[in-house]
């Protein structure tokens, strides 16, 4: 019995002694594998490529609205109806067949003439007087004036200077919605500083991407030929790419990104790619990618490419 | 999204088209206590016992306790007969008028008993109204004994005294009474009709003329009447005074029957000439002027000097610096004073200007001006002053300053001269929320008589030029002068007497002597009152109501919701036109808004022309014309003073004139050539 039980035990340690060595096995196999990792690692280099292209615009935006208030939602109506009336008629009138209006939404608010309490200080009896709550009916309007890029400079500003007089002529608001307009200004109070009223907006944006991200990935791909020269290897296939790319505008000005982004209020950013600006002149488009490629004799040699780019 | 859009606006106007304008409420709780401290302006009122007194003896008369309602009744003679007391409608009546009317009404009963208790004393009154006493005999017997036997004979002997002194709605008032109260009275119908028709014919009342030859024509054809000691017939008596007047309405020009005709605006920009008051760089100086101090833009950065024009110059006040212009040729032909340096003293002293209480009118050879000295630019609670120069050649006259009993007085609001007088408001230095109607005599400011007319909760010396303050509007109609104080309360006042004949407050805005940094500036707009064919219409500066009063009764007819920065244009027989940063029609049987244009205003400082198709408004961007159907621009003349804010527009004999912060300039439009030019004597010069 005691033999038995012997090599029973005998059996167990050896069980015992091959499960404590696994872990060490394994850890040395990915101690292994880790470094052949780093081993090949070290053979790889990454490098940034930016590629910018400048971007004609190819049409202006313009902003407006039409807005009344009155206390009676039946006068607020009727204000309404004639400013929309008027304002589309005075663009209507000028007969630009590049001229496009876009209508855009409708909004209905409550508010108080006068601007409100304004920064009530620790004066006394400094309480604003009560005022009749008034209803707000507003319609925002895009002006989209096509073919700028075709335009002389001069012409131009003719062309945006009416529009912007017609504007202003027939009452109606020129730049962003009144929501947008009275978040500023109560986040910045008065001095919110001047905003844009004209955009100057690119088409075809994703082709002018497209060139860019060719451009940025031409010039990593330079460089990290040169760098495989000067460490006399070949130049490997690339590994990863990683993009460092400028976000993409959207329709607000940057205060109200700012008051979004701090307080999460406002509206977000719409999506997709639009290149605007609201300077007129070309708009870059820029792209910086951070490219790894790796080392050695796998991939195509300094030589050969050098070869290549001579054909 | 559109479509839902477009439902959800069809929900909303169809909700709205349910909405229903205020009509004259038969009660307002908030208007039918003169002393309620929400009221931003108090008028004198009667005292609260004599008011409990009026309220007993309604109670008592419902009851039919005629001796307790009798007693009642002595406590409310025995108070002041001219103190105002409201009615049902808000209107605040003399306690004399509703005395007499709540006797009148009394039912058979209580006149029987009325008369049983107080004909004797009557009669005793009546028998001694002779000689000296005899008006004021038969006063006291119209407004207290009405209603006795003597009472009818009584009211219309008082009528005859009234119209034989002039005072035609004093006489057609008493004929009226007892045509509405006494109908049992044996004096002949037709008589009392055909002289109240003469009294309010006399008093320019063409409504009610008509109203009056109607009732004759209908129901005493044929019947003849005794005036001026001959017998004549009646209904064809005033068929031919209505004849008459209807001759001379249509021979009259347009402009005097208030119906101009519309303007052609130039072709080209370029002025027939210009006048410059403040120049670029002053202009920049006055725009910033209080800005650094957080109070914002202060009213002396956005205001208009008043201007008046007669048939050959134009006046302009210009914070006290008088100056006359040439119509033709724009050639400055008289000046109080140099006024090169006038930016750069109020640069050095930004607040206490006040220019909303600078005035102007011209009547006839002379000009009259509320005004505070030069030497005083910019002190705030030195009184301003009334005074009188030579429109030709600017020789000065007298002035408050040199008249004993004027130098207590501040003069506010626009002065209103009328032949040998001149009416205006004022407050007694010190005593800022107390505001009175003085009549002073023109030739040497002698004061004829003055009126309180109520008590501004806020003291308007004590707005330091920072804030806008209320500064009245005066108008004259049929013997009477209306008073919009701007403050919320209008009031009507004899004339010949100054009594306070009626009131009302309206709804407006409590004004705040308190300013704190950074507060928003409001743009006011301070229109006179306009009557129209008797009828009474205004908005008070910081109310968002606009009124209607009939003044038959008077009565208050409508109210109606309006952007507080509305003032009344003019009024066409079939709508009410509104000027403001929305120039508005309303129609005035339904009083629906019929259209709006939005035009920019830059300054509340504006007066808008109204013509038989169109409606003018001078803004920043250019004078606007409106087409009065539809509210649509037939055309934004530019014009030559396009770095100003706007303003004043005045038709001349030479054509059409811009009065802005900056400038006076003076356009040809063809049509205008030797006709009248616009008065402004009536409505005051500054709007």
């Amino acid at each position: 019995m005691r033999r038995t039980s012997n090599l029973g035990n005998e059996c167990r340690n050896r069980v015992w002694r091959g499960a404590a060595r696994m872990p060490l096995a394994l850890t040395l196999a990915a101690c292994l594998a880790w470094s052949s990792s780093l081993v090949a690692a070290e053979k790889g280099i990454t490098v940034s490529g930016t590629g910018e292209v400048l971007a004609k615009p190819t049409h202006v935006e313009i902003d407006v609205s039409a807005n009344a208030a009155a206390e009676l939602t039946a006068d607020a109506i009727q204000k309404y109806r004639d400013s929309l009336r008027r304002t589309t008629e005075a663009f209507e009138k000028l007969d630009m067949k590049a001229l496009k209006i876009e209508q855009r939404e409708l909004s209905f608010a409550s508010s108080t003439p006068g601007g409100g309490a304004g920064m009530v200080l620790a004066v006394p009896g400094g309480a604003a007087p009560a005022a009749k709550p008034q209803v707000d009916i507003s319609r925002s309007l895009r002006l989209v004036l096509g073919g700028i890029d075709q335009m002389e400079e001069a012409a131009l500003m003719e062309t945006i200077g009416t529009l912007l007089d017609t504007a202003r002529d027939a009452g109606a608001t020129i730049g962003q919605s009144s929501s947008s307009s009275a978040l500023l200004a109560q986040m910045m109070g008065r001095q919110a500083g001047s905003t844009s009223m004209v955009t100057f907006v690119v088409d075809n944006a994703s082709q002018q991407h497209e060139k860019a991200y060719q451009q940025a990935f031409a010039e990593a791909k330079s460089r990290a030929m040169r760098l495989a020269k000067l460490a006399g290897t070949a130049l490997g296939p690339v590994i990863s790419i990683e993009e460092a790319a400028d976000a993409p505008k959207d329709d607000t000005s940057v205060q109200e990104q700012l008051i979004t982004t701090i307080y999460g209020i406002g509206s977000k950013p719409k999506g997709g790619i639009r290149l605007t600006s609201d300077k007129f002149g070309d708009i870059p488009v820029r792209v910086t990618l951070r490219v790894r490629f790796s080392l050695g004799s796998q991939g195509t040699s300094s030589s050969d490419d050098e070869e290549e780019d001579s054909k | 999204m559109a479509t839902a859009s477009w439902l959800t606006l069809a929900v909303w106007s169809a909700s709205a088209r349910a909405q229903v304008v205020l009509e004259a409420p038969a009660a307002v709780a908030e208007e039918a206590n003169p002393n309620d401290p929400k009221l931003p302006f108090h008028l004198p009122s009667q005292s609260s016992d004599v008011k409990e007194a009026l309220d007993d003896f309604h109670r008592f008369v419902a009851k039919g306790t005629w001796e307790r309602a009798f007693k009642a009744l002595d406590k409310v003679q025995a108070g002041f007969p001219n103190a105002l007391t409201p009615r049902e409608d808000g209107l605040l009546m003399p306690t004399r008028m509703l005395l007499r009317q709540a006797l009148a009404e009394l039912p058979a009963a209580g006149k029987q008993a009325y008369r049983l208790f107080h004909d004797a004393d009557a009669k005793v009154l009546f028998d001694e109204a002779k000689g000296k006493e005899e008006t004021e005999k038969l006063v006291k017997i119209f407004s207290s004994y009405f209603i006795t036997t003597v009472g009818d004979v009584a009211a219309d002997r008082l009528g005859d005294i009234y119209f034989e002194q002039g005072d035609m709605d004093q006489a057609a008032e008493c004929w009226q009474a007892v045509l509405q109260y006494r109908p049992e009275s044996a004096l002949p119908r037709v008589r009392l009709l055909v002289k109240s028709a003469i009294a309010v014919a006399r008093s320019g009342r063409w409504d009610e003329f008509a109203e009056l030859r109607r009732q004759v024509g209908e129901r005493h054809q044929g019947e003849m009447v005794v005036l001026g000691g001959k017998q004549v017939p009646a209904a064809a008596h005033l068929e031919s005074i209505w004849n008459e007047h209807e001759a001379e309405s249509k021979s009259a020009p347009a402009a005097e029957k208030g119906v101009r005709a519309d303007l052609a605006l130039p072709a080209t920009l370029d002025p027939a000439w210009q006048f410059r008051m403040i120049g670029p760089r002053e202009a920049q100086m006055l725009a910033t002027l209080g800005q650094n101090w957080g109070w914002g833009r202060l009213p002396v950065s956005e205001m208009v000097p008043p201007a008046v024009v007669d048939g050959q110059r134009a006046y302009v006040n210009l914070l006290g610096y008088h100056l006359a212009v040439d119509l033709k040729s724009g050639k400055l032909l008289w000046r109080s004073a140099k006024f090169h340096d006038l930016a750069q003293k109020m640069q050095n002293n930004p607040q206490g200007h006040s220019p909303e209480q600078f005035n102007l009118a011209v009547a006839g050879d002379t000009l009259w001006s509320v005004f505070r000295d030069v030497q005083q630019l910019g002190q705030p609670g030195q009184p301003f002053r009334i005074g009188r120069w030579e429109a030709a050649t600017g020789k000065p006259g007298w002035n408050s300053s040199t008249v004993a009993e004027l130098q207590e007085w501040n003069i506010r609001g626009n002065p209103l001269p009328l032949g040998d007088r001149v009416i205006v408001a004022a407050s007694k230095n010190g005593q800022g929320a107390e505001l009175h109607l003085l009549s002073l005599a023109a030739a040497d400011g002698k004061l004829l008589w003055s009126t309180h007319l109520g008590t501004s909760q806020a003291d308007q010396n004590q707005m330091w030029g920072i804030q806008r303050s209320e500064q009245p509007s005066l108008v004259t109609y049929g013997g009477k002068v209306y008073v919009d104080t701007h403050a919320g309360a209008l009031v009507a006042v004899d004339l010949r007497t100054g009594s306070l004949d009626w009131g009302l407050t309206y709804d407006s805005e409590m004004p705040d002597n308190n300013r704190w940094w950074g507060a928003p500036q409001e743009t006011l707009t301070a229109g006179p009152p306009l009557v129209v064919e008797n009828k009474l219409y205004f908005k008070g500066m910081r109310s968002p109501r606009l009124y209607c009063i009939d003044l038959a009764g008077p009565a208050l007819v409508w109210k109606r919701e309006v952007n507080k920065t509305s003032l009344v244009i003019g009024v066409d027989g079939e709508r009410l036109y509104l000027g403001g940063a929305d120039v508005e029609a309303i129609d005035l049987k339904t009083r629906k808004l019929k259209w709006s244009a939005h035009v920019p205003m830059a300054t509340g400082w504006i007066r808008p022309v109204m013509t038989e198709h169109r409606v003018y408004q001078f803004t920043s961007r250019g004078v606007y014309e409106l087409d009065k159907a539809n509210g649509d621009t037939v055309k934004l003349f530019r014009g030559a003073d396009l770095d100003s804010l706007g303003g004043t527009l005045l038709v001349t004999s030479q054509g059409l004139l811009t009065v802005s912060n900056l400038s006076i300039t003076s356009y040809r439009v063809d049509g205008v050539a030797d006709k009248p030019a616009e008065s402004a004597s009536a409505a005051g010069a500054n709007p």
